[in-house]
């Protein structure tokens, strides 16, 4: 298996051979400079602490250690090339045609058409503007589905290797405003070999919304995790950086879509 | 019928008397509501017009969060999250009783989900339970105004700090009925302390400090979203005579602002916010993180008046500074000006304990002697200012050689030699205006140096005797 380093050179040089920049309607033939379908990496089992616990885990706050069996996750985000491929293929999640029960009136809207992207060098940068509904329909389509919240913040934890640059690199990204997307794999992987977590868009989660982040997260009613301006009961009241991503994850519902919102798929072990 | 004439009793009553009485916030809650109107919005310092309205109505806000880079400081850019595109958020003004229809609008190009805790909202978070919006989306909910007062607003988004640390507050007047006092100008001020990786003064786009804002040390503490948002052009403005109602909040994060206008007393605070009680004749007002007062007061002196957070090193070191600038004619009598400025020279103190030669000192036998032992007490004392050839220097000392003040008064000399001399003198035709100090000298010691000086430089080569200095000098101290 190449390095996701060298596969992230190799996109980049391709991309420069391609031309076409209007209405690019990808074949079968296309697949051979997309990044591999399967380009996943496969995470070892173990536990990592979770900022906030589940609802129906919310029981015993001593034991916050939460077990992560293995798992397979994509080592980039879905690119702009990969959704475009999958629309192709799924004509019921083009533009036009998505019900907009499963995402709403900003879905793909940075693309030019129904199969086009206006800018070539946006294909291999992370696909956005995409719901929760098309995000795991695309992750079915692939036999696969959305990372769980912790299997995604397991895979960002990467067994406590740089935790404080890691923090450091989510909070510079949210001290800039908005600017083009990047291509996939621009910086560094972490130890698992992943990359992208942070520093670049925020990214769906199979259960975004089952967390106990409520709308006001000082909420000191009746969920008995949160009191004292939504910190006490967290297991790191320091960390800004998760704070951001449990509301930001509680502020979606499934057919939102936003200008920095992605995703990339995970799938069992098994 | 009865009722009504009951309500206009009230409010002849009220125009004069302490019968006035301040609806309940129930009352509040069941005032009829007439009409629709949206809301204007203004960016600070500036306040939307006064309401003029006698009933209740529909106000609806729109107020867009947008994420931006702006000026913290010369040189220095921060990235901004705003209730209105600046710091601190749009000014919203309301009437006690209206219904508010808020929308909370996130932009989306904004990355972060945002939601809004107005304190002039009585319901859960302050709106922020029924705000909370990812980017690209629009929250819509509403509340009734139950309570008067000036009130600040704020994000509260999971991490609330860094949210108000990045700028995200405002303020919310819900006025009284009866309105509040008609006045030449109102203005807009909120202080807020922000938290950069660098130092202050680093330049460049400077990121949030986590560590800075948890530690809550400050490197910027501004007025209105950046140092010096409050001077030169843009410092708040007024006629001589005018009278001036400050707003003014405090968004926090963490610090609580020692509010002061240098060279002002506020003729009325209404502290924590509140329209109905006025305190008087206050000098510094503290304004807590999350709260906010209104200040009144009439500008009697033209000049430039410093706004500060008088918690100093804020405002000398980290921007909590600010300027209002009166206009018009000097009143001498309010306010003199600089009328003078002297050497102070305090009682006893001043006089300077002058060199002693020897221990034994020598007494003069003849005039002489007189003019020998002189010369060693000019050296030793006089010399500094006076020149060894008694000239003296133009403009600060004057000249002994050939004076006409020191030839016409031998009885003068002692005096201003023992005593000291201060003030305007007029020595061969030019003027000084300085000090000398008295000199702590025996009569033997006067009298020889001043004979020493009479028989040198083209003076007159009297002779001064320790008996005559013993009669006319000014006695010692001790």
């Amino acid at each position: 298996m190449n390095t996701g380093c060298l596969q992230a050179n190799d996109r980049r040089i391709m991309n420069d051979r391609i031309v076409q920049l209007l209405l690019v309607l990808w074949t079968t033939a296309s697949t051979a400079f997309a990044a591999p379908v399967d380009d996943m990496v496969l995470l070892p089992g173990g536990a990592y602490t979770p900022l906030y616990l589940e609802n129906e885990k919310a029981v015993d706050l001593k034991d916050r250690s939460t077990p992560i069996e293995s798992f397979w996750l994509d080592r980039f985000p879905v690119t702009n090339r990969q959704y475009l491929e999958f629309v192709t293929k799924h004509p019921e999640w083009k533009r036009s045609q998505v019900k907009r029960l499963f995402a709403d009136t900003s879905y793909l809207q940075h693309w030019s058409g129904d199969s086009a992207i206006q800018q070539a060098n946006e294909l291999d940068s992370p696909v956005t503007n995409v719901s929760w509904f098309s995000a795991s329909a695309y992750c079915e389509s692939r036999g696969e589905r959305l990372p769980t919240t912790d299997e995604w913040e397991y895979a960002l934890a990467d067994n406590g290797r740089d935790a404080k640059e890691i923090q450091k690199h989510a909070l510079d990204w949210y001290a800039v405003p908005n600017a083009a997307l990047p291509n996939v794999g621009s910086g560094s992987a972490n130890g698992y070999g992943i990359y992208d977590l942070v520093g670049s868009i925020w990214e769906w989660t199979l259960d975004f919304n089952s967390f106990m982040a409520s709308s006001d997260p000082r909420d000191s009613g009746e969920k008995n995790l949160f009191c004292g301006g939504g910190s006490l009961n967290t297991s790191d009241p320091r960390d800004y950086a998760a704070f951001m991503r449990y509301s930001y994850r509680s502020s979606l519902l499934g057919s939102f879509t936003g200008k920095s919102l992605g995703f990339r798929c995970a799938k069992d072990a098994k | 019928m009865k009722k009504i004439s009951v309500g206009i009793v009230s409010v002849i009553l009220c125009a004069s008397t302490v019968f006035c009485r301040a609806s309940t916030s129930d009352e509040n809650l069941k005032e009829k509501i007439e009409g629709q109107e949206t809301a204007v919005l203004t960016d600070a310092p500036h306040l939307p017009p006064p309401i003029t309205r006698k009933h209740a109505t529909k106000v609806i806000v729109h107020l867009e969060v947008r994420e931006l880079e702006g000026r913290l400081a010369d040189g220095v850019k921060y990235t901004f999250w705003t209730f209105g595109g600046k710091v601190p958020g749009k000014f919203i003004r309301i009437r006690e009783g209206d219904l508010v229809e808020f929308h909370l609008d996130n932009h989306p190009d904004n990355k972060m989900p945002h939601n809004i805790d107005l304190h002039a909202v009585t319901g859960p978070g302050g709106g922020a339970a029924s705000s909370l919006t990812a980017p690209g989306h629009s929250s819509v909910f509403s509340f009734k105004a139950l309570n008067p007062g000036i009130f600040i607003y704020h994000c509260a988004t999971a991490p609330v700090a860094m949210h108000v640390a990045n700028g995200m507050y405002g303020m919310i007047l819900v006025e009284p009925k009866k309105g509040l006092s008609k006045v030449d100008h109102e203005y807009y001020v909120m202080q807020g302390d922000f938290y950069t990786k660098g130092a202050n003064g680093e330049q460049g786009l400077q990121p949030f400090s986590m560590s800075k804002a948890i530690d809550e040390k400050p490197e910027y503490v501004v007025f209105n979203g950046s140092a010096g948002s409050l001077l030169g052009e843009n410092a708040l403005q007024a006629k001589k005579g005018e009278t001036i109602r400050l707003f003014i909040g405090n968004g926090g994060p963490n610090l609580t602002s020692s509010f002061h206008v240098i060279g002002e007393i506020f003729d009325s605070v209404y502290q924590e916010g509140n329209t109905s009680t006025a305190v008087h004749n206050v000098q510094t007002t503290m304004i807590p993180a999350g709260g906010a007062a209104i200040a009144e007061f009439k500008v009697n002196v033209p000049g430039t008046f410093i706004l500060v957070d008088h918690s100093l090193t804020r405002a000398f070191n980290k921007g909590a500074i600010g300027q209002l600038k009166v206009t018009g004619d000097e009143d001498k009598l309010a306010y003199s000006g600089k009328i003078s400025d002297e050497v102070y020279m305090p009682e006893g103190t001043g006089i300077r304990v002058a060199d002693q030669a020897q221990s034994q000192v020598p007494t003069a036998k003849n005039k002489a002697e007189r003019i020998a032992l002189g010369e060693t007490i000019y050296t030793s004392n006089c010399i500094a200012c006076h020149q060894p050839t008694g000239v003296g220097i133009p403009q600060a000392f004057p000249p002994l050689a050939g004076s006409d003040f020191l030839n016409a008064d031998k009885i003068r000399a002692i005096k201003t030699v023992s005593g000291g001399l201060q003030g305007s003198v007029t020595v061969n035709n030019q003027e000084f205006n300085g000090v000398m100090p008295a000199w702590n000298l025996t009569d033997e010691e006067i009298a020889n140096v001043l004979t020493y000086i009479y028989n040198n430089w083209g003076n007159s080569k009297l002779e001064v005797t320790p008996e005559e200095v013993n009669e006319y000098r000014v006695p010692p101290s001790k």
